[in-house]
C-alpha cells in the first residue's frame, strides 16, 4: 500500500534527471543554432567569393566542433536512466514514448553525424556548394532531433492520440499524427529550438565582444556580431511569440502551471498578469492571505494570453485544489475519489481476467473506462499537492520573461551600435554582451524549470504521478549513480570550458599571433 | 551514373585523408578525439554493457512479467477507493 513508496528514491531519481538534463542543455543550445551561423556565414562566401566569410565560417566551426565533441553523447545517460530509473514511466508509456525517440535516433542523429563529417572535414574538399549543403543539413539534423525529443516530451505535458490497455498497462498510440501534431508540442519545439538559436548568438556575440574589447580579429568579431545581433534579434522575436503560445497552451491544458506561474491562488475575471511581484512567504491555499506582499499588475492581461478573452476566467490554486461549481471546475478531493475508483477497477479487472470472471471483468473495465482521465489522482494523497511549487516556478517565469525582452532590446542595440560602427566606443555594452552568454543560460534554465518542475506532480498530465513513475530500485543505486553522472558531466564541461576558451584566446587558424586588426 | 558513384567514392576518400591529416596535424583535434572515445567507452562499455545490466536495472524475466509489476505499483501505491 502506501507505504510501499521510497520517497528518497523518487527525489534522487527527480535530482539525477533534472542534474542531467542540466549539463546535457549546456551543450545542446550551441548545436542547435551555432550550425546556422555558420551556414550563414558560408552562404555569403559562396555567393559573394569573399575569403574572409569562409574565415568566420570555419572558426566558428572550430568552436561548434569542440562543443560538439564533448557535448555529444551526454543524452545517452538521460536514455538510460529512462530504463533503470523510470522503468514503470517507461513501460507505461513506451509505446508512445519509443516512437519519436526511434525517429530521432534513425532519422535525425544519423543525418547529423554522417553530415558533420563533411562539414568539419569537407573545407576544399568537396565544391562548396556541397559543403555549404552539408552544413545546412546538420544544422536541420540537429533540429530535427530536438524535434522527436520535444514531440516526446510535448506528450508528456498534454498526451493524445492514444489509449491505455489495461491487460498490459501500456498507453499504446492510435494516431502518430495527432502526437506528432499535438499544438502543444509543435509550440514546445519552436519555443525551445529559438531559445538554442538565442543562446548560440550570445555565444557568438560574447566572443566578438572578447576580441574588439582587446582590439582583435576586428574583421571577423564585427562581421559576426552583425550575423549573430541579426539572428539573435530575429530569434528573441519569435521566441516571445511562441512564449506567448505557450502561455496559451498552458492555461488550457495545464491550468495549476499557470496558477503557479503567475501566484494566482483565487481566480478571477480578466485576470491581470503580474510584471513584478513578492510573494508573501508561508502562504498556503485557503488561508485567506494575500497572496503578494506587492506586486504590479498589468490589468486583464493573463485573461487574454491565456484565453485570447479580456474578461475571460483564469482558476487560481484555491479553484483547482476546492472545485469552483460556478465556473464547472472539479476539485481535487473528486478527481482523487475517482481516480481511486479508476485504479481499483484496474486491479478488479486484473483479478477478473485471471479468474476467466468474464462479467465481473467487463463491470470492472466498465467503471475504469468511465474514470481512466482520472486515473492519475488516485495515486495523490493531498488535493493540494496538484499544485506544482509555487515560488520555485513564480520566479523562474519572472527570470526567464524579462532576460528574454531584455534580449530583445540588447540584440537591437548591438546591431545598431555595430552596422553604425560605434560599438567601440561603448565599452559597456561589450561587456554586457560577454555577460549576457550566461544570463541567456539562466533564462533558458528557468524556462525548463518553468516547464518541468511546474508539471509536478506529474510525468503524464494527470495519468501518472512522478512517485509511481520509478523503478522498483534500491535508492542507494540511484545516489550512486548520481555521484558518478555529476563528476563525469563535471569533468566534460570544465575540459569545455578550458578546450573552448584555450581556442577563442587564439583566434582563428592562420593568426593564431597577433590577429587581423582594422 | 559511374561517373557521378566515383566522384562520389573520390570524395569519401578526400574526406577520410582529410580528417586522418587534421587528427595528425592538429593537438586540438586529437585531445576532442580522446574525449570523444573515453566517453563513448564509459558510456557504452562501463555504464549501458557492464553496470547497468548486472547492477542497476531492474530485472524481468519476461514483458508479462513486467507488466505485472507495472500493474501492481499501480493499484498498491494508492488508498483504496471508499465505494
Amino acid at each position: 500500500m502506501i507505504e510501499n513508496l521510497d520517497m528518497a528514491l523518487v527525489n534522487w531519481s527527480r535530482g539525477q534527471f533534472a542534474l542531467v538534463a542540466f549539463y546535457h542543455w549546456l551543450f545542446i543550445p550551441l548545436t542547435l543554432g551555432m550550425t546556422y551561423i555558420i551556414a550563414f556565414a558560408q552562404t555569403i562566401h559562396v555567393r559573394t567569393g569573399n575569403p574572409e566569410w569562409e574565415r568566420i565560417a570555419k572558426f566558428w566551426a572550430k568552436l561548434f566542433g569542440i562543443n560538439f565533441a564533448i557535448g555529444v553523447g551526454t543524452g545517452i545517460i538521460l536514455g538510460l536512466e529512462f530504463g533503470t530509473n523510470w522503468s514503470n514511466y517507461s513501460w507505461i508509456s513506451g509505446d508512445i514514448f519509443g516512437a519519436p525517440l526511434a525517429a530521432e535516433g534513425i532519422l535525425a542523429f544519423f543525418l547529423e553525424s554522417t553530415f558533420v563529417a563533411v562539414m568539419f572535414f569537407g573545407w576544399g574538399k568537396v565544391s562548396k556548394k556541397f559543403h555549404l549543403v552539408s552544413i545546412y543539413l546538420v544544422a536541420f539534423g540537429a533540429s530535427l532531433s530536438a524535434l522527436w525529443i520535444l514531440v516526446a516530451n510535448g506528450w508528456m505535458n498534454y498526451p493524445v492520440g492514444m489509449v491505455f490497455n489495461p491487460d498490459n498497462a501500456r498507453h499504446e498510440m492510435v494516431d502518430f499524427w495527432a502526437v506528432l501534431f499535438s499544438p502543444y508540442a509543435v509550440n514546445k519545439f519552436l519555443h525551445t529550438i529559438t531559445s538554442g538559436f538565442v543562446i548560440s548568438s550570445f555565444f557568438i556575440v560574447a566572443v566578438s565582444a572578447w576580441y574588439i574589447l582587446k582590439g582583435r580579429n576586428l574583421m571577423l568579431a564585427k562581421r559576426s556580431m552583425v550575423v549573430a545581433a541579426t539572428f539573435g534579434l530575429i530569434s528573441s522575436i519569435f521566441l516571445a511569440t511562441t512564449g506567448d503560445g505557450s502561455a496559451y497552451w498552458v492555461a488550457q491544458k495545464q491550468p495549476a502551471k499557470l496558477a503557479a506561474m503567475e501566484g494566482l491562488y483565487e481566480g478571477e475575471e480578466g485576470a491581470g498578469l503580474v510584471a513584478i511581484g513578492m510573494l508573501r512567504p508561508g502562504k498556503e491555499i485557503g488561508d485567506g492571505q494575500n497572496a503578494f506582499i506587492f506586486k504590479i499588475e498589468i490589468p486583464k492581461l493573463l485573461s487574454v494570453l491565456g484565453y485570447r478573452n479580456a474578461d475571460a476566467f483564469v482558476p487560481g490554486a484555491e479553484d483547482l485544489v476546492l472545485g469552483n461549481e460556478a465556473q464547472g471546475i472539479m476539485s481535487a478531493e473528486e478527481k482523487i475519489r475517482r481516480g481511486r475508483l479508476a485504479l481499483d477497477a484496474l486491479a478488479g479487472y486484473k483479478e477478473a481476467v485471471a479468474l476467466d470472471d468474464e462479467a465481473g471483468a467487463l463491470a470492472s473495465r466498465a467503471v475504469f473506462e468511465e474514470n481512466y482521465y482520472y486515473m492519475g489522482y488516485g495515486h495523490l494523497f493531498d488535493p493540494n499537492g496538484i499544485i506544482p511549487n509555487v515560488p520555485f516556478i513564480f520566479y523562474s517565469f519572472r527570470i526567464m520573461v524579462m532576460l528574454g525582452f531584455a534580449f530583445i532590446a540588447l540584440f537591437l542595440l548591438l546591431l545598431y551600435l555595430t552596422v553604425t560602427n560605434k560599438l567601440e566606443e561603448n565599452r559597456w555594452l561589450l561587456w554586457v554582451g560577454i555577460f549576457s552568454l550566461p544570463l541567456a543560460f539562466l533564462a533558458s534554465m528557468a524556462g525548463w524549470i518553468v516547464a518541468e518542475v511546474g508539471r509536478q506532480p506529474w510525468t503524464i498530465q494527470g495519468l501518472l504521478p512522478t512517485m509511481v513513475s520509478t523503478s522498483n530500485i534500491n535508492a542507494n543505486a540511484v545516489i550512486l549513480t548520481f555521484i558518478m553522472f555529476a563528476v563525469l558531466l563535471t569533468i566534460l564541461v570544465l575540459a569545455e570550458y578550458k578546450i573552448m576558451l584555450t581556442a577563442i584566446r587564439r583566434g582563428p587558424d592562420n593568426k593564431e599571433k597577433g590577429g587581423d586588426n582594422v | 551514373m559511374g561517373k557521378m558513384l566515383k566522384g562520389f567514392l573520390n570524395s569519401f576518400v578526400s574526406i577520410f585523408v582529410s580528417g586522418y591529416q587534421m587528427f595528425r596535424r592538429s593537438r586540438l583535434a586529437r585531445i576532442l578525439l580522446i574525449i570523444v572515445v573515453v566517453k563513448f567507452l564509459v558510456f557504452f562499455g562501463l555504464l549501458k554493457g557492464f553496470l547497468y545490466p548486472r547492477f542497476l536495472e531492474p530485472h524481468y524475466e519476461s514483458e508479462q512479467q513486467q507488466s505485472e509489476q507495472v500493474i501492481r505499483d499501480f493499484t498498491t501505491t494508492h488508498k483504496p477507493s471508499e465505494q
